[in-house]
């Protein structure tokens, strides 16, 4: 703690900066053009300070990309920024992600003098290259991935520089989503400064400085107590990880916990792969460090750079994790999800009784794009999840995004097929899946969507081959189906990770995902909730009676009592016979 | 004039004004005690028509709280819901959304219609509002026979794109007035013609979930007061009254009614006291509210999340709790009021709420048999609230019982005198009002100082002061009938209808007889029902707006509609929205299509029949008659300031004059706290003006 230690300032001074954050997404979404900004909310927003570290976020998602992104932009540009510029960045040799996700920055002065940064990312339509959208797996180098913008001035004197905003009209499928989103986010940044230089004026630098010194170590100290759950040891585990077609690689995390403080060791993974799965080198990094902040619970903790200060990352050079220029990474999502198993399964060994069983494995996307009569290009990119695992002490939800995507929301159908020649036809609990136990994982939500027009499908899914797994004494997730129904017809499709395919107005894509794992014997899971179940559609009576042992009669809407108690008692006899 | 009643049922207390044609107030204050409160409500108004020599009431205006207490406490009907084949679990799924949850043991409530009572049938519409398929009418019968058997109260129904074209919603409900004939039907379309299927979706399902609730309890305060008025208005969430009947089909407009009644009142002191920025604070029985009023009108919103997250970012994030489109005051709540119970938890730690002890049994000193020592107990411990009666000497105070309630429970865990438990009660009790002020403040980027504090509810002048010092607010009003005053903002209402008609097409190419068709519809609803309670139509004021956007995005900004002919329309909102848009987000794009989303049309029409400079008066003329006598206790203000010798005052004593605290101001309604440091003074209108420093 700082020695100018004042409570009400430091807490007036965070809830300052989260609500300036918030009016920053706000503006950016309410004046966005792409769906996946204005509906969806793949975006965050944020204040950082001189050296590049955030100072408050209202959200958690979004933290890491710009930690990461600011280095950079720093060493290139120190000494040159100059009050109404805005940068921006996608290189994912440069601290950014995969390039449909773009960093937008503003310096902001006061006094003359450099005082901070606004800035924002977003998921963005489109970047150009071989695939629409920008997230294919086919693609063997980053020339293929599409545009590179290396931290580049967008805006001087608070005009925008024409020969950029050319480039990337040229160079995207969908210049109105992208340059109108990037309009938005420049309209963020500058409320983002109006509300800066108001705290400024009013409180002084140095009283902001201190509040953030402040306010940094109050997230490192909340994060050394998440941190502190974890009993002091070295846990070690490995997931074998392939694509479906050909692609296959050992990912192995080494996590090393003493007294609040965690190194997640990546030493042992195999080397880059010539598709693109390879995750950006800075970006494992803040993602998966980033994958502790779900502990922290209700808790107000302050949203900075601090939360990442108790926790280091060692991933080897040349791995999939730290891959060599000029590595293709459009699809590291489907790299990063299972990166996300193997942190959950290594945090499963060091607190068993903390930790779900096995969820959906991450979350799947559509991005279908075509060319419509004027000769424009309509696009939309519609990322959905499914249902987590049974928790200890409670079911796993269903019918939600994972944790990490805690900013997002569906798009509603209503809001796309007004832009796009889409439809979604359903979406909803698919009944008897998920593993059942004493607390079940979650439904698997299905999505089926009509296209209305011929265009190019890319379609992610995750975790090919393989259930989530169930967790002390629960059962095993169901697996996922995914096919096309053409002129009323099934057409399979390959069971792999990242389908590219031609679909056709008129075809129908289904896709069931994986039902979640179950916790626990589920011959102990509360009659009562298996009686709701049952009532709700989502059980089948015969699937309650097979799977937990209870037997429902739905018309007086009771419990078979002697009939449950019977099955109830079987099983444990058969439990201990078999033992 | 005939007298008018306001009425407000909180959770603690119901609270009645008769506005006397002599221009008197008469007050009266009465335990909520859910049985017999319309009968309870009316024996309080035969007596104020009795004392004023008339028989009958002009008007009757009510604020209530019964569809937020139905929402959070899962007391609503049993209400199914008709779907679009594949929706069936929107309402559940909530857009997938976590609501910024960083918990890996993250709930969401439960739906507020059971799976097993939605039900889903053949039918789409396409964007355009084409019919893609039919609705399968076997199958509509059949589902509505299965939501009957499976004993439904209350239907709502909501297709996908019926906001473009209601006629598959319109036929279903045919078909269920035929099949369920007197079951109420809330039909997406005419509650909330705007788009996204789950937003619409949710707000129908709130609707037919607080209808028969609604009614039933409307029906029965009716059935007792009827007598005394023809007609019954209700508060609405967004401030404004209307007839009991629009609240029976549209109780979502109603919500929030309690609450801005009160909010609705401090507005109108604002005015009245020219104070441009304040934040009203309200603290009864079982909750703390506040809200933000800046040059005389509280903030408003669109849409309201009930029982969502409390934390930062929850304006932005979505998706916990029920939300309904329904244009409202944004009051900040939480659960700390007089009645909140104070207890040590495991940790040892003294907490406080967010258990009530409500109206039965009620504090220990009021002596219904409570138990539980809660924060008026631990007021009336401190000697802030009077040790032998309040309200006027009618409820009677039992402070020996607070005292012996405090060393049974908390004393011995806390290893504290009763005099230091009950001072940390207070504490503990405005660290919790603290959040709900910073919510509505800090966190939206304002600062508190520069806030003027207007506090009321029955508890809220006894905490306001030490509330404000710890804010570093300096100024608090506290106005006349602090504890009615959410009764006295129902006098103080105007009627309010909002009406909303999407006319979805681009600007430079409206079809602008539709535009003025869709007027004149919207102008004839609101005279209807304007006329329908009895109201003068030349006496409604009509504010016209349109919601544009640029084509490519999907928030509109309101702009008001201007008075222009008609081949000037498209030119001018035009100029007005880039203007606006600008304003708002710092730019424009001139080149850019622009659409017209939405017609709105806000009708208001002269209900309110009170005043502040009225009330001002009254007391004035009263105050100088007025016997006076000062009394004197002990009240203690924490271990450095401890027990001091406090003045015990009237409200008249402060007349031209200003007196330094420590000093007690008992009311019949209320008791303002102005402890050492603080010195208060009247104003013109009669409030109480505390300041410091």
């Amino acid at each position: 703690m700082s020695s100018n230690f004042d409570p009400v300032m430091i807490e007036l001074m965070r809830h300052e900066f989260i609500a300036l954050s918030e009016e920053m997404n706000m503006a950016m979404r309410q004046t966005a053009r792409s769906i996946i900004a204005k509906e969806s909310s793949e975006l965050s927003a944020a204040l950082l300070t001189p050296r590049g570290e955030v100072i408050g976020q209202a959200m958690i998602y979004g933290l890491g990309y710009f930690t990461a992104v600011m280095p950079y932009l720093l060493k290139k540009f120190e000494g040159q920024f100059k009050p109404g510029d805005v940068y921006l960045t996608n290189d994912p040799y440069g601290g950014a992600s995969h390039l449909p996700d773009i960093v937008l920055i503003r310096p902001l002065f006061w006094k003359g003098e450099l005082c901070g940064f606004a800035a924002v990312v977003e998921h963005h339509t489109d970047i150009g290259g071989r695939y629409p959208g920008g997230m294919g797996s086919g693609s063997t180098d980053i020339y293929h991935e599409g545009l590179r913008l290396p931290a580049v001035k967008f805006y001087e004197n608070d005009k925008p520089i024409e020969a950029v905003r050319q480039i990337i009209a040229a160079n995207v499928r969908t210049p109105d989503d992208v340059l109108g989103d990037l309009d938005a986010a420049v309209a963020a940044c500058r409320r983002g400064e109006r509300g800066f230089n108001r705290l400024l004026e009013k409180h002084g630098r140095a009283a902001i400085e201190n509040c953030y010194q402040n306010l940094y170590a109050h997230a490192a100290e909340a994060m050394r107590g998440v941190l502190r759950m974890i009993p002091d040891g070295t846990y070690r585990a490995e997931n074998d990880w392939n694509d479906g077609a050909g692609v296959a690689v050992k990912l192995v995390l080494t996590l090393t916990a003493k007294d609040g403080e965690a190194i997640l060791d990546f030493t042992g993974t195999g080397a880059q792969v010539p598709k693109a799965y390879n995750v950006p080198p800075d970006m494992l990094e803040h993602i998966i460090s980033g994958y502790f902040f779900y502990f922290l619970g209700e808790a107000d903790v302050p949203i900075n750079s601090g939360l990442y200060a108790p926790v280091k990352v060692i991933t080897p050079k040349g791995s999939v994790f730290n891959p060599n220029f000029p590595a293709s990474v459009g699809g590291r999502g489907t790299m990063i999800w299972p990166t996300v198993e193997l942190f959950y399964r290594v945090l499963s060994m060091a607190m068993p009784e903390r930790m779900a069983a096995g969820n959906e494995g991450g979350s799947s996307s559509i991005t279908f794009s075509t060319i419509m009569p004027d000769g424009r290009v309509a696009m939309i990119t519609d990322i959905y999840g499914s249902c987590w695992g049974g928790r200890p002490m409670k079911d796993g939800m269903e019918g939600v995004m994972p944790l990490v995507l805690n900013q997002y929301l569906s798009s509603p159908t209503e809001a796309f097929e007004r832009e796009v020649p889409i439809r979604l036809e359903g979406c909803g609990f698919v009944p008897d899946t998920g593993g059942p136990g004493k607390y079940r994982g979650g439904l698997s939500v299905y999505r089926s969507y009509r296209f209305l027009a011929d265009g190019d499908l890319i379609f992610r899914t995750i975790k090919v081959g393989t259930v989530p797994q169930g967790s002390t004494g629960g059962r095993n997730g169901t697996p996922a189906d995914f096919y096309l129904i053409r002129d009323g017809k099934r057409l399979d499709m390959d069971r792999i990770a990242v389908n590219e395919i031609k679909v056709k107005a008129g075809d129908v894509l289904f896709h069931v995902p994986h039902g979640a794992g179950g916790f626990g014997n589920p011959f102990e899971r509360d009659p009562e909730k298996v009686l709701a179940d049952v009532l709700d559609e989502k059980i089948t009576p015969e699937y309650a009676e097979r799977e937990y042992g209870v037997s429902v009669h739905i018309e007086s809407e009771t419990i078979n009592l002697a009939r449950t108690r019977m099955l109830r008692d079987d099983a444990a006899k058969a439990k201990s016979a078999a033992a | 004039m005939e007298p008018r009643a306001g009425f407000d049922i909180g959770g603690t207390f119901t609270d009645i004004i008769v506005a006397a044609p002599d221009g008197r107030f008469l007050t009266y204050k009465i335990l909520s005690i859910p049985t017999g409160i319309g009968e309870n409500v009316g024996r309080c108004i035969a007596d104020a028509l009795d004392k004023s020599g008339a028989t009958q009431l002009s008007a009757l205006v009510h604020g209530t709280t019964v569809g937020t207490n139905a929402l959070l406490e899962g007391k609503g009907a049993k209400a199914g819901l008709l779907t679009t084949q594949g929706f069936r679990d929107a309402l559940e799924m909530r857009r997938l959304s976590l609501a910024g949850a960083r918990d890996y043991y993250w709930e969401r409530s439960a739906p507020l219609i059971p799976r097993r009572r939605r039900q889903e049938v053949a039918e789409r519409i396409a964007t355009d509002g084409t019919v893609i398929t039919p609705l399968d009418k076997d199958a509509t019968r059949a589902a509505l026979l299965l939501l009957k058997q499976r004993g439904i109260a209350s239907l709502a129904i909501c297709f996908v794109n019926s906001y473009v074209n209601p006629v598959h919603e319109r036929e279903a409900a045919e078909i269920a007035r035929e099949l369920l004939p007197g079951l109420p039907i809330s039909v997406s379309h005419e509650i909330m013609p705007a788009f996204r299927e789950y937003e619409r979706t949710s707000t129908t399902a709130v609707n037919a979930y607080l209808m028969p609730v609604v009614a039933r309890y409307l029906d029965s305060l009716e059935s007792e007061l009827h007598k005394f008025c023809p007609t019954m208005r209700i508060m609405q969430s967004n401030g404004g009254v209307v007839a009991s009947s629009h609240a029976r089909v549209r109780p979502i407009f109603t919500v929030e009614s309690g609450p801005a009644a009160g909010v609705l009142a401090a507005t109108a002191l604002t005015r009245a006291a020219k104070i441009d920025r304040a934040v009203s604070f309200d603290m009864g029985g079982t909750t703390v509210k506040a809200c933000l009023i800046e040059d005389s009108a509280p903030i408003e919103k669109a849409e309201v999340e009930v029982g969502g997250e409390a934390n930062s970012g929850a304006r932005w994030f979505r998706g916990k709790g029920y939300t309904l489109a329904a244009p409202s005051l944004d009051i900040v709540e939480a659960g700390a009021g007089g009645g909140s119970i104070a207890h040590v938890d495991a940790n040892g730690t003294l907490r406080v709420g967010p258990t009530s002890a409500g109206a039965v049994p009620g504090p220990v000193c009021y002596g219904g048999g409570g138990t539980d020592p809660t924060v008026t107990d631990a007021n009336v411990v401190l000697g802030y609230l009077n040790p032998t009666a309040i309200a006027g000497g009618t409820v009677p105070i039992d402070r020996p019982a607070a005292i012996a309630a405090l060393e049974k429970v908390l004393c011995p865990p806390l290893g504290l005198s009763a005099l230091d438990a009950a001072y940390g009660i207070h504490q503990v009790a405005n660290a919790a009002m603290m959040r709900t002020v910073r919510a509505v403040t800090t966190e939206r980027g304002r600062n508190p100082r520069e806030y003027t504090l207007i506090a009321f509810g029955g508890a809220g002048p006894i905490h306001a002061a030490a509330l404000a010092e710890n804010l570093g607010i300096s100024r608090v009003y506290v106005p006349q009938y602090p504890g009615l005053f959410s009764a006295l903002g129902l006098l103080l209402a105007d009627l309010r209808y909002d009406y909303v008609q999407s006319v979805p097409s681009r600007l430079d190419a409206m079809n602008l007889d539709e535009i003025a068709q869709r007027r004149e519809d919207l102008l004839r609803r609101a005279h209807d029902e304007v006329a329908s309670e009895g109201v003068d139509i030349a006496k409604l004021s009509l504010q016209w707006f349109a919601d544009l956007r640029y084509e490519r995005q999907t928030t509109e900004t309101k702009i008001d509609l201007p008075d222009v002919a008609p081949e000037k329309l498209a030119e001018v909102l035009a100029a007005k929205f880039h203007e606006e848009h600008e304003k708002l987000y710092s730019y424009r794009c001139p080149d850019e299509p622009i659409t017209l989303v939405n017609l709105r049309l806000k009708a208001t029409a002269p209900a309110r029949s009170a005043s502040f400079e009225q009330m001002g008066e009254a007391f004035l003329r009263s105050a100088k008659e007025e016997q006076l006598v000062e009394g004197v206790r002990d009240a203690y203000f924490g271990v450095e300031r401890g027990l001091l010798r406090t003045r015990i005052l009237r409200r008249a004593h402060l007349l031209s004059r200003s007196v330094e605290g420590p000093m007690i101001i008992e009311e019949f309604d209320t008791t303002v706290v102005v402890p050492p440091g603080w010195r208060a003074s009247l104003d013109d209108l009669g409030n109480v003006v505390l300041q410091t420093g």
